[in-house]
């Protein structure tokens, strides 16, 4: 086993894909405990240590000269669930919709919960989701929501819900001043103290918002 | 097909999260968006901010202390025009030695900054009252203000946004204010507060402020949820003629003149700095932008503006005043109240164009709100 310092993007299913190894086995290695008390292994945070095993060593698979070889690569799917609301709460129900970036596009309706669900390999990053009706399309960053517990997972989930323009790779000591004014409206919306500031009551309730 | 508020949702497999995504951006006409504008400034209960502009709170001591001077005894009222008749004025000749007559002009003074008349007038009834201790009715008016013109400013206003409440002073809790003192310092105030004024109401508009509600989601105004920026800076070109200072834009004003357009749209407000007709000729560099006004809506490449110094533009719509109409010159990179080259001639008394009952306003810099 060895250490492997966590990325943006990373969640523990993409790297199993990547580096090769068991994700089951790998999270339930002893040395990751202290990684699996704290973290989803969905939702890893940048800097986190996971141990993985070295990677394995593929068979070597025999070419015949002039011959036609085919190889077929079974690619996992991890499932990405996003509700989509309006401004006032209400769902987007039934509202058409775009993938894009997954492969074909995806062309569907989403649930009577504005429930937009797909399956994507795991080796995609970003896909875009365009709302005809709506005349919006937005990105979606699969696996850069940090945890919760952390200020990034909550501006993350502000973003989304949003309270605030981040770029996807930007750091919350790079947007602190819009962080807190964003942090600020959502207490205000919510009727909760004004301070700008990430305390424990006002993460509830923005994961709780988050998580619809 | 526009980007939601923030393009890049970051998410996590298996975790589902909710999307907040707005209504798609609209164009609003220019009449559409003052009226949008006015509508949300102006809550029902006729509180006219619309109109009041940065002098909302002078206005509103006016109107109370012409209520109180009004129905002054008329016990007093008689005494003081028998004090005239017995000591002569030191006023001028508009004195007309009838005591709500006298205040009438005391309160007019202040708004046309004669202090000379206001001197004069408030020496004249100081007098009578003190020959006259019965007359306490009239005292009260007199009363010294007991805080800065900006105190009560800021004290007035932060009242109304954590209420929703505006300050009625002529309230008897708040006889204390309502002196001529009192309006003086906060008219003193007020008159170099166009800025904070539009600031203030950029931020009531966008529903940032605590105590307004935030503006209905189907409508434009709905997405501005933080504040871009928007870079548009003038340079002042001398130009000593007729025309007085004339600014011409940068080398990316048009790039931001399209960006302004679409943040319109996207439901923000435009903050601008202007250098008024007042200084024409005045000016020595490109930072004399003496007054704020608050973009609203274009059509084309006009733009519909609120004047927080509402007596200063010449109307739009069913306003007659405090709003006024910008125009842009792609050519020559200005944003002007001027329509063409012959209405940049500031020839009217107070920096008005030649004809045109506005003062003559050049954008220098636009920050969105």
């Amino acid at each position: 086993m060895k250490p492997y310092v966590v990325k943006q993007g990373d969640f523990l299913a993409r790297l199993a894909y990547v580096h090769g190894f068991d994700a089951d086995d790998v999270w339930a290695n002893p040395k990751n405990q202290e990684l699996k008390d704290t973290r989803d292994p969905n939702v890893l945070m940048p800097g986190d240590l996971l141990f993985i095993p070295d990677k394995r060593v593929q068979p070597s698979k025999p070419l015949g000269n002039g011959s036609t070889n085919a190889y077929t690569a079974a690619i996992p799917t991890v499932t990405m669930s996003l509700y989509l609301k309006s401004p006032d709460g209400a769902p987007l129900a039934a509202e058409p919709y775009e993938v894009h970036g997954v492969g074909d596009i995806i062309e569907n309706v989403t649930q009577g919960d504005g429930l937009l669900e797909l399956e994507v390999p795991v080796t995609i990053r970003v896909f875009q989701v365009t709302l005809p009706q709506q005349e919006r399309s937005f990105d979606v960053h699969v696996g850069h929501l940090c945890p919760t517990d952390q200020e990034s997972g909550t501006a993350g989930q502000l973003a989304s819900l949003g309270y605030l323009d981040m770029p996807p790779h930007a750091g919350v000591g790079q947007i602190r001043d819009d962080f807190h004014a964003a942090v600020a409206m959502f207490q205000e919306d919510n009727d909760l103290a004004v301070t700008g500031e990430v305390d424990s009551g006002t993460r509830d309730a923005i994961d709780s918002a988050y998580r619809g | 097909m526009s980007a939601i508020a923030n393009p890049a949702i970051p998410a996590a497999p298996g975790v589902p999260g909710t999307v907040v995504v707005p209504p798609p951006p609209r164009h609003l006409s220019m009449t559409e968006s003052i009226n949008e504008f006015a509508n949300q400034i102006d809550p029902p209960g006729g509180v006219s901010i619309m109109t009041g502009g940065q002098f909302y709170w002078t206005n509103r001591l006016y109107d109370a202390l012409y209520a109180k001077y009004t129905s002054l005894p008329a016990t007093e009222k008689s005494a003081y025009a028998a004090y005239c008749t017995a000591h002569p004025k030191n006023v001028a000749a508009a004195s007309t030695s009838t005591l709500d007559g006298d205040f009438n002009l005391l309160g007019n003074a202040v708004f046309g900054r004669d202090q000379a008349l206001y001197s004069a007038l408030l020496t004249q009834i100081s007098k009578f009252l003190a020959a006259n201790q019965s007359a306490t009715n009239a005292a009260s008016l007199l009363k010294p203000a007991v805080k800065k013109g900006v105190d009560i400013y800021t004290s007035c206003w932060n009242g109304y946004f954590a209420s929703g409440k505006v300050l009625d002073f002529g309230d008897a809790a708040n006889a204390h204010s309502c002196n001529y003192p009192t309006m003086s310092a906060v008219y003193a105030y007020e008159s170099g507060a166009c800025g904070m004024t539009a600031g203030l109401m950029a931020a009531f508009f966008t529903g940032k402020k605590r105590g307004f509600s935030r503006i209905d989601p189907g409508k434009k105004k709905s997405t501005a949820k933080s504040q871009p920026s928007l870079g548009l800076r003038a340079s002042a070109v001398r130009d000593p003629g007729l025309r007085g200072d004339v600014l011409q834009g940068v080398a990316t004003f048009a790039k931001a003149m399209t960006q302004l357009k679409d943040l319109l749209d996207k439901g923000y407000v435009a903050y601008a700095r202007v250098a008024s007709g007042l200084h024409a000729n005045d000016m020595t560099g490109g930072d004399s932008y003496e007054h704020a006004i608050l973009l609203v809506g274009y059509d084309g490449d006009r733009f519909v503006f609120w004047d927080p110094d509402f007596s200063a533009s010449e109307g739009f719509g069913r306003f007659e005043s405090g709003v006024g109409v910008l125009y842009y010159d792609a050519a020559n990179r200005r944003l002007t109240t001027a329509r063409n080259d012959a209405d940049l001639a500031v020839t009217g008394a107070g920096g008005k164009h030649a004809g045109r009952d506005q003062h003559r306003y050049q954008v220098g810099l636009l920050i969105c709100k």
